[in-house]
């Protein structure tokens, strides 16, 4: 694929290496001098220096061409221009923006950004978890966080303690995916019995998380 | 009418002077609370200090009861974020957008609501207005 990465720092340089390391071609657009000239030495991609909201250097860059634009700076309303920018006058398919203000989110989809990665959001949620509840863990994010796969360990006061898997109330989209019982892992079933210290291991999408914690983790 | 106007550089502040003194209720957003100096003295409307780019300083204009929203800072990318708050998620029934670079303004093509006003091509339009009259007397 034909991938031009907009922005600079740390996350650009890393996600450029791998990205060139799994075959596909980049371009990196930096109004950074300095940070350009660093790039174009350091990686084996073609480095654009200029202002990625201005037509010609996304014209430079090959915007035609491009499968997918992903537009990484700290400025919400640079994201969305710069991908719009893209989508509207190159007609570029893909386009991916970091969202800075989580209030941002709905209108970036609703406009046609494809792909969207709510910082603020993924790393506070994270954050939030480990500070309400250290008997909580988060294991991983699909698809920019849609869908969170987490650990919660079975208080003795809490819903699920003694009971069978089919007796807990719990939301139909809540998936149980796996019950740690001193370091042995069993898949659970109906019939399986929950038991405190247990540690379960949860599928659930996010706006849930707080539900499928309460029935096991126990209440505040 | 109730307007609210988003930037009061020397355009938003002109605009919201002129449209104040004719007897719209204004609401003027400006990031930079120097700039609302820039306001005539007889400017009775409302002066919001924050960023047009949260909902909350919109809110605070009452953005949601506005008939007119006329999006007018210096910056390209921030005047098509609010412009795009605007539409979408306080449907706010007409908004008239000021535009820097005019190879932005085909961005806005697609949207109804959106009436842009590029100055360059405005003010060069004029010209040639007026470069054609005269080429005919």
């Amino acid at each position: 694929m034909e991938i031009i990465l907009v922005g600079g720092g740390k996350l650009i340089y890393h996600l450029a290496k791998k990205l060139i390391s799994k075959g596909h071609f980049v371009t990196i657009i930096n109004k950074d001098r300095k940070l350009a000239d660093d790039l174009a030495r350091e990686i084996k991609a073609t480095v654009v220096f200029g202002d990625a909201a201005d037509k010609k250097v996304l014209e430079d860059a090959g915007a035609y061409k491009a499968d997918n634009l992903v537009s990484l700076t700290q400025k919400d309303h640079s994201n969305l221009f710069i991908c719009k920018m893209a989508m509207d006058y190159f007609g570029v398919e893909r386009t991916t923006a970091l969202v800075n203000n989580p209030e941002n989110e709905e209108l970036f989809n609703i406009l046609g950004i494809t792909g969207i990665f709510n910082v603020t959001d993924l790393i506070s949620s994270i954050i939030e978890q480990s500070v309400i509840s250290e008997d909580v863990s988060n294991l991983t994010m699909i698809e920019e966080g849609k869908l969170s796969i987490f650990q919660v360990e079975v208080a003795p006061d809490s819903a699920a303690a003694g009971k069978e898997i089919k007796e807990i109330d719990l939301p139909i989209s809540i998936v149980l995916g796996g019950i740690v019982r001193n370091g042995d892992i069993s898949i659970p079933r109906g019939g399986s019995k929950i038991q405190a210290g247990d540690k379960i291991v949860i599928i659930s999408l996010p706006e849930e998380q707080a539900e499928a914690i309460k029935v096991f983790g126990g209440e505040e | 009418m109730f307007i609210v106007i988003v930037g009061c550089g020397r355009t938003g502040s002109l605009l919201a002077g002129k449209l104040s003194r004719s007897g719209n209720e204004v609401v003027v957003i400006e990031k930079n609370p120097e700039s609302f100096a820039l306001l005539p003295v007889d400017f009775s409307g409302f002066e919001i200090e924050g960023d047009a780019a949260e909902s909350d300083i919109l809110l605070e204009g009452k953005i949601e009861s506005a008939d007119l929203l006329i999006v007018s800072t210096g910056n390209d990318q921030i005047n098509y974020l609010v412009s795009q708050m605007a539409r979408v998620n306080f449907d706010v029934p007409r908004i008239m957008v000021r535009t820097i670079d005019p190879a932005v303004e085909k961005m806005y093509e697609k949207e109804e609501r959106f009436e842009i006003f590029s100055q360059i091509s405005l003010l060069a339009e004029n010209m040639i207005n007026k470069i054609e009259r005269e080429g005919m007397r």
